[in-house]
Protein backbone atom coordinates (compact mmCIF):
# COMPACT_ATOMS: atom_id res chain seq x y z
CA UNK A 1 0.00 0.00 0.00
CA UNK A 2 2.62 2.53 -1.02
CA UNK A 3 0.28 5.03 -2.64
CA UNK A 4 -2.69 5.62 -0.41
CA UNK A 5 -5.71 7.41 -1.89
CA UNK A 6 -6.54 10.93 -0.72
CA UNK A 7 -9.67 11.70 1.28
CA UNK A 8 -12.22 14.23 0.13
CA UNK A 9 -13.64 16.82 2.55
CA UNK A 10 -16.88 14.88 2.59
CA UNK A 11 -15.02 11.72 3.58
CA UNK A 12 -13.12 13.55 6.33
CA UNK A 13 -16.45 14.67 7.78
CA UNK A 14 -17.99 11.24 7.47
CA UNK A 15 -15.13 9.43 9.21
CA UNK A 16 -14.17 12.22 11.65
CA UNK A 17 -15.09 10.42 14.85
CA UNK A 18 -13.15 7.27 14.01
CA UNK A 19 -10.19 9.31 12.75
CA UNK A 20 -10.01 10.74 16.27
CA UNK A 21 -8.67 7.33 17.32
CA UNK A 22 -5.08 8.42 18.03
CA UNK A 23 -3.34 5.67 16.06
CA UNK A 24 -5.82 5.76 13.16
CA UNK A 25 -5.92 9.39 12.04
CA UNK A 26 -5.98 10.36 8.38
CA UNK A 27 -3.39 7.75 7.38
CA UNK A 28 -5.41 4.94 8.93
CA UNK A 29 -8.49 6.14 7.13
CA UNK A 30 -6.60 6.24 3.84
CA UNK A 31 -5.50 2.65 4.46
CA UNK A 32 -9.12 1.67 4.92
CA UNK A 33 -10.02 3.47 1.69
CA UNK A 34 -7.26 1.58 -0.13
CA UNK A 35 -8.41 -1.77 1.27
CA UNK A 36 -10.52 -4.44 -0.40
CA UNK A 37 -12.31 -7.19 1.50
CA UNK A 38 -14.22 -10.28 0.37
CA UNK A 39 -17.13 -11.30 2.58
CA UNK A 40 -18.43 -14.84 2.10
CA UNK A 41 -22.20 -14.78 2.65
CA UNK A 42 -24.22 -11.87 3.87
CA UNK A 43 -26.28 -13.61 6.52
CA UNK A 44 -26.54 -12.73 10.18
CA UNK A 45 -22.76 -12.57 10.50
CA UNK A 46 -21.46 -11.57 7.05
CA UNK A 47 -24.14 -8.97 6.35
CA UNK A 48 -23.35 -7.19 9.58
CA UNK A 49 -19.61 -7.41 8.88
CA UNK A 50 -20.20 -5.80 5.47
CA UNK A 51 -22.37 -3.08 7.02
CA UNK A 52 -19.69 -2.09 9.53
CA UNK A 53 -16.92 -2.24 6.92
CA UNK A 54 -18.88 0.01 4.60
CA UNK A 55 -19.57 2.36 7.52
CA UNK A 56 -15.85 2.40 8.34
CA UNK A 57 -14.97 3.41 4.78
CA UNK A 58 -13.36 0.25 3.40
CA UNK A 59 -12.77 1.11 -0.25
CA UNK A 60 -14.01 -2.05 -1.92
CA UNK A 61 -16.21 -4.90 -0.77
CA UNK A 62 -16.55 -8.05 -2.85
CA UNK A 63 -19.70 -9.73 -1.56
CA UNK A 64 -20.70 -13.32 -2.29
CA UNK A 65 -24.20 -14.54 -1.51
CA UNK A 66 -26.65 -16.54 -3.62
CA UNK A 67 -30.40 -16.86 -3.37
CA UNK A 68 -33.45 -14.72 -2.75
CA UNK A 69 -34.64 -13.01 0.42
CA UNK A 70 -36.85 -15.25 2.56
CA UNK A 71 -39.01 -14.24 5.52
CA UNK A 72 -36.82 -16.33 7.82
CA UNK A 73 -33.76 -14.25 6.85
CA UNK A 74 -35.17 -11.12 8.40
CA UNK A 75 -34.55 -11.82 12.08
CA UNK A 76 -30.81 -11.38 11.61
CA UNK A 77 -29.76 -10.53 8.06
CA UNK A 78 -29.78 -6.78 8.45
CA UNK A 79 -29.02 -6.05 4.79
CA UNK A 80 -32.23 -7.81 3.70
CA UNK A 81 -35.45 -5.82 3.68
CA UNK A 82 -39.10 -6.85 3.81
CA UNK A 83 -39.92 -5.11 0.53
CA UNK A 84 -37.29 -7.25 -1.21
CA UNK A 85 -38.77 -10.65 -0.22
CA UNK A 86 -38.46 -13.10 -3.10
CA UNK A 87 -35.81 -11.00 -4.85
CA UNK A 88 -32.02 -11.52 -4.92
CA UNK A 89 -30.32 -11.07 -1.56
CA UNK A 90 -27.25 -9.59 -3.20
CA UNK A 91 -29.38 -6.74 -4.64
CA UNK A 92 -30.89 -5.91 -1.27
CA UNK A 93 -27.45 -5.99 0.33
CA UNK A 94 -25.89 -3.77 -2.34
CA UNK A 95 -28.70 -1.22 -2.06
CA UNK A 96 -28.48 -1.04 1.73
CA UNK A 97 -24.73 -0.62 1.69
CA UNK A 98 -24.90 2.07 -0.98
CA UNK A 99 -27.53 3.91 1.06
CA UNK A 100 -25.17 3.86 4.01
CA UNK A 101 -21.97 4.77 2.20
CA UNK A 102 -21.85 5.60 -1.51
CA UNK A 103 -18.05 5.88 -1.32
CA UNK A 104 -17.57 2.13 -0.86
CA UNK A 105 -17.31 0.23 -4.12
CA UNK A 106 -19.49 -2.87 -4.02
CA UNK A 107 -18.72 -5.85 -6.24
CA UNK A 108 -21.84 -8.02 -5.98
CA UNK A 109 -21.45 -11.73 -6.68
CA UNK A 110 -24.70 -13.71 -6.67
CA UNK A 111 -22.89 -16.95 -5.84
CA UNK A 112 -21.79 -18.74 -2.71
CA UNK A 113 -18.14 -19.70 -2.34
CA UNK A 114 -17.01 -22.97 -3.93
CA UNK A 115 -13.75 -24.46 -5.11
CA UNK A 116 -14.70 -23.17 -8.59
CA UNK A 117 -14.91 -19.46 -7.73
CA UNK A 118 -12.85 -19.07 -4.54
CA UNK A 119 -9.46 -18.35 -6.15
CA UNK A 120 -10.94 -15.85 -8.59
CA UNK A 121 -12.76 -13.93 -5.84
CA UNK A 122 -9.87 -14.02 -3.36
CA UNK A 123 -7.56 -12.63 -6.05
CA UNK A 124 -9.63 -9.42 -6.13
CA UNK A 125 -9.07 -8.47 -2.47
CA UNK A 126 -6.51 -7.90 0.27
CA UNK A 127 -8.24 -10.08 2.86
CA UNK A 128 -11.31 -12.17 3.50
CA UNK A 129 -14.02 -12.57 6.12
CA UNK A 130 -15.66 -15.98 6.18
CA UNK A 131 -19.20 -16.12 7.51
CA UNK A 132 -20.55 -19.06 5.54
CA UNK A 133 -22.91 -21.51 7.25
CA UNK A 134 -21.56 -24.56 5.41
CA UNK A 135 -18.17 -26.10 6.07
CA UNK A 136 -17.71 -26.98 2.39
CA UNK A 137 -17.71 -23.24 1.65
CA UNK A 138 -15.44 -22.48 4.60
CA UNK A 139 -12.92 -25.13 3.53
CA UNK A 140 -12.89 -23.85 -0.07
CA UNK A 141 -12.28 -20.32 1.20
CA UNK A 142 -9.57 -21.47 3.60
CA UNK A 143 -7.73 -23.33 0.85
CA UNK A 144 -7.91 -20.34 -1.52
CA UNK A 145 -6.63 -17.99 1.18
CA UNK A 146 -3.74 -20.31 2.02
CA UNK A 147 -2.85 -20.60 -1.69
CA UNK A 148 -2.83 -16.82 -2.10
CA UNK A 149 -1.42 -16.09 1.40
CA UNK A 150 -4.32 -13.75 2.18
CA UNK A 151 -5.48 -13.18 5.78
CA UNK A 152 -8.80 -14.80 6.64
CA UNK A 153 -11.03 -13.78 9.53
CA UNK A 154 -13.06 -16.84 10.54
CA UNK A 155 -16.30 -15.90 12.27
CA UNK A 156 -18.91 -18.40 13.34
CA UNK A 157 -21.75 -18.83 15.79
CA UNK A 158 -24.42 -21.27 16.95
CA UNK A 159 -27.22 -20.60 19.38
CA UNK A 160 -25.64 -18.30 22.00
CA UNK A 161 -22.05 -19.34 21.22
CA UNK A 162 -19.65 -17.45 18.99
CA UNK A 163 -16.12 -18.18 17.80
CA UNK A 164 -13.60 -15.97 16.08
CA UNK A 165 -10.00 -16.29 14.91
CA UNK A 166 -7.76 -14.56 12.39
CA UNK A 167 -5.79 -16.84 10.09
CA UNK A 168 -2.51 -15.61 8.58
CA UNK A 169 -1.48 -18.43 6.21
CA UNK A 170 1.97 -19.76 7.02
CA UNK A 171 2.01 -18.12 10.46
CA UNK A 172 -1.13 -19.28 12.25
CA UNK A 173 -3.28 -22.40 12.23
CA UNK A 174 -5.60 -22.54 9.23
CA UNK A 175 -9.19 -23.75 9.34
CA UNK A 176 -8.10 -27.26 8.44
CA UNK A 177 -5.66 -27.30 11.39
CA UNK A 178 -8.54 -26.45 13.73
CA UNK A 179 -11.15 -28.70 12.10
CA UNK A 180 -9.37 -31.72 10.56
CA UNK A 181 -12.64 -33.17 9.32
CA UNK A 182 -15.91 -31.81 8.09
CA UNK A 183 -18.28 -31.88 11.07
CA UNK A 184 -20.63 -34.61 9.91
CA UNK A 185 -23.66 -33.46 11.83
CA UNK A 186 -23.48 -29.78 10.96
CA UNK A 187 -26.64 -28.43 9.32
CA UNK A 188 -27.11 -25.30 7.28
CA UNK A 189 -29.95 -24.20 9.53
CA UNK A 190 -29.16 -23.41 13.15
CA UNK A 191 -30.65 -21.50 16.10
CA UNK A 192 -29.72 -17.83 15.95
CA UNK A 193 -30.69 -14.43 17.26
CA UNK A 194 -29.49 -11.51 15.18
CA UNK A 195 -28.00 -10.00 18.31
CA UNK A 196 -25.71 -13.02 18.66
CA UNK A 197 -24.66 -13.25 15.01
CA UNK A 198 -24.21 -9.47 15.06
CA UNK A 199 -21.93 -9.69 18.09
CA UNK A 200 -19.38 -11.94 16.40
CA UNK A 201 -19.84 -9.91 13.19
CA UNK A 202 -18.87 -6.70 14.97
CA UNK A 203 -15.77 -8.37 16.37
CA UNK A 204 -14.85 -9.73 12.92
CA UNK A 205 -15.16 -6.21 11.49
CA UNK A 206 -12.86 -4.95 14.26
CA UNK A 207 -10.32 -7.59 13.24
CA UNK A 208 -10.46 -6.34 9.63
CA UNK A 209 -9.97 -2.74 10.73
CA UNK A 210 -6.96 -3.80 12.82
CA UNK A 211 -5.44 -5.86 10.00
CA UNK A 212 -5.83 -3.03 7.50
CA UNK A 213 -4.62 -0.18 9.72
CA UNK A 214 -1.98 -2.05 11.71
CA UNK A 215 -3.60 -0.96 14.97
CA UNK A 216 -3.67 -3.32 17.94
CA UNK A 217 -2.99 -7.04 17.96
CA UNK A 218 -4.92 -9.34 15.64
CA UNK A 219 -6.55 -12.44 17.10
CA UNK A 220 -3.98 -14.82 15.61
CA UNK A 221 -3.09 -18.24 16.98
CA UNK A 222 -6.03 -18.00 19.35
CA UNK A 223 -9.73 -18.60 19.14
CA UNK A 224 -12.01 -16.22 20.93
CA UNK A 225 -14.81 -18.31 22.33
CA UNK A 226 -17.88 -16.54 23.62
CA UNK A 227 -20.65 -18.11 25.62
CA UNK A 228 -23.25 -15.34 25.51
CA UNK A 229 -25.64 -17.29 27.72
CA UNK A 230 -23.27 -16.65 30.61
CA UNK A 231 -21.32 -13.75 29.08
CA UNK A 232 -18.25 -15.93 29.56
CA UNK A 233 -15.58 -15.05 27.02
CA UNK A 234 -12.14 -16.52 26.71
CA UNK A 235 -9.29 -16.93 24.26
CA UNK A 236 -8.11 -20.47 23.60
CA UNK A 237 -4.66 -20.96 22.09
CA UNK A 238 -4.77 -22.95 18.84
CA UNK A 239 -1.87 -24.66 17.13
CA UNK A 240 -0.75 -25.39 13.59
CA UNK A 241 -0.67 -29.01 12.57
CA UNK A 242 2.61 -29.88 10.88
CA UNK A 243 0.76 -32.57 8.93
CA UNK A 244 -2.05 -30.22 7.86
CA UNK A 245 -2.84 -31.09 4.22
CA UNK A 246 -3.75 -27.46 3.47
CA UNK A 247 -1.09 -25.33 5.17
CA UNK A 248 1.47 -27.82 6.54
CA UNK A 249 4.02 -26.98 3.84
CA UNK A 250 3.35 -23.23 3.73
CA UNK A 251 6.01 -20.96 5.21
CA UNK A 252 5.49 -17.49 6.57
CA UNK A 253 6.25 -14.59 4.29
CA UNK A 254 7.98 -11.43 5.50
CA UNK A 255 5.53 -9.09 7.18
CA UNK A 256 4.86 -5.58 5.90
CA UNK A 257 4.15 -2.34 7.69
CA UNK A 258 0.51 -3.22 8.26
CA UNK A 259 -0.98 -6.23 9.98
CA UNK A 260 -1.82 -7.62 6.53
CA UNK A 261 1.63 -9.18 6.09
CA UNK B 1 -11.74 -38.58 41.86
CA UNK B 2 -13.56 -35.34 41.36
CA UNK B 3 -13.06 -32.98 38.41
CA UNK B 4 -15.03 -30.12 36.93
CA UNK B 5 -16.31 -30.09 33.34
CA UNK B 6 -17.67 -26.79 32.06
CA UNK B 7 -18.26 -25.75 35.66
CA UNK B 8 -20.09 -28.92 36.70
CA UNK B 9 -18.62 -31.52 39.05
CA UNK B 10 -17.96 -35.00 37.66
CA UNK B 11 -16.66 -38.14 39.36
CA UNK B 12 -14.24 -40.13 37.22
CA UNK B 13 -11.87 -43.04 37.83
CA UNK B 14 -8.22 -42.42 38.67
CA UNK B 15 -5.99 -42.11 35.60
CA UNK B 16 -8.90 -41.31 33.30
CA UNK B 17 -7.55 -39.71 30.13
CA UNK B 18 -9.18 -36.88 28.22
CA UNK B 19 -9.95 -39.29 25.38
CA UNK B 20 -11.74 -41.60 27.83
CA UNK B 21 -13.63 -38.72 29.39
CA UNK B 22 -14.84 -37.50 25.97
CA UNK B 23 -15.93 -41.03 25.15
CA UNK B 24 -17.80 -41.33 28.47
CA UNK B 25 -19.51 -38.01 27.80
CA UNK B 26 -20.44 -39.15 24.29
CA UNK B 27 -18.54 -36.34 22.58
CA UNK B 28 -16.74 -36.55 19.24
CA UNK B 29 -13.19 -35.24 19.76
CA UNK B 30 -12.83 -34.07 16.18
CA UNK B 31 -15.11 -31.09 16.68
CA UNK B 32 -14.04 -30.07 20.13
CA UNK B 33 -11.40 -28.05 21.85
CA UNK B 34 -10.47 -29.24 25.32
CA UNK B 35 -8.89 -26.91 27.82
CA UNK B 36 -7.43 -28.36 31.03
CA UNK B 37 -6.79 -25.86 33.80
CA UNK B 38 -6.89 -23.12 31.13
CA UNK B 39 -4.37 -24.87 28.88
CA UNK B 40 -5.47 -26.23 25.51
CA UNK B 41 -4.71 -29.92 25.13
CA UNK B 42 -4.00 -30.76 21.48
CA UNK B 43 -6.19 -33.48 20.04
CA UNK B 44 -3.17 -35.76 19.49
CA UNK B 45 -2.47 -35.75 23.24
CA UNK B 46 -5.99 -36.57 24.42
CA UNK B 47 -5.09 -40.27 24.86
CA UNK B 48 -1.92 -39.51 26.83
CA UNK B 49 -3.29 -36.84 29.12
CA UNK B 50 -4.38 -38.40 32.42
CA UNK B 51 -6.60 -36.26 34.57
CA UNK B 52 -5.88 -35.40 38.18
CA UNK B 53 -8.05 -34.64 41.18
CA UNK B 54 -9.44 -31.12 40.99
CA UNK B 55 -8.76 -30.59 37.29
CA UNK B 56 -10.95 -27.97 35.67
CA UNK B 57 -11.90 -28.85 32.10
CA UNK B 58 -13.61 -26.73 29.51
CA UNK B 59 -14.94 -28.63 26.53
CA UNK B 60 -15.76 -26.33 23.63
CA UNK B 61 -17.84 -27.49 20.72
CA UNK B 62 -16.68 -25.83 17.51
CA UNK B 63 -19.46 -24.11 15.55
CA UNK B 64 -19.96 -22.94 11.98
CA UNK B 65 -23.06 -20.76 11.72
CA UNK B 66 -22.78 -17.61 9.62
Amino acid sequence: MSELPELSDEERSRYAWQMWTPDIGEEGQRRLKAASVLVSRLGGVGGTVAYYLAAAGVGKLVLAHAGNVKPSDLNRQLLMTTNWLGNPRIESATRRLKELNPHTEIVPVAENISSENADRLVSQVDLVVDAAPLFSERYAMNEACVRSRKPLVESAMYDFSAQLTTIIPGRTPCLSCIYPDDPANWKREFPVFGAVSGTVASLAAVEVIKLVTGVGTPLTGQMLWMNLREMDNRKLPIERRSDCPVCGSVDAEPSTDSNLG
Amino acid sequence: MRISVNGETHDVKEQTTIAQLLSELGKNPKFLAVERNRELIPRAKHSDCALEEGDELEIVTLVGGG
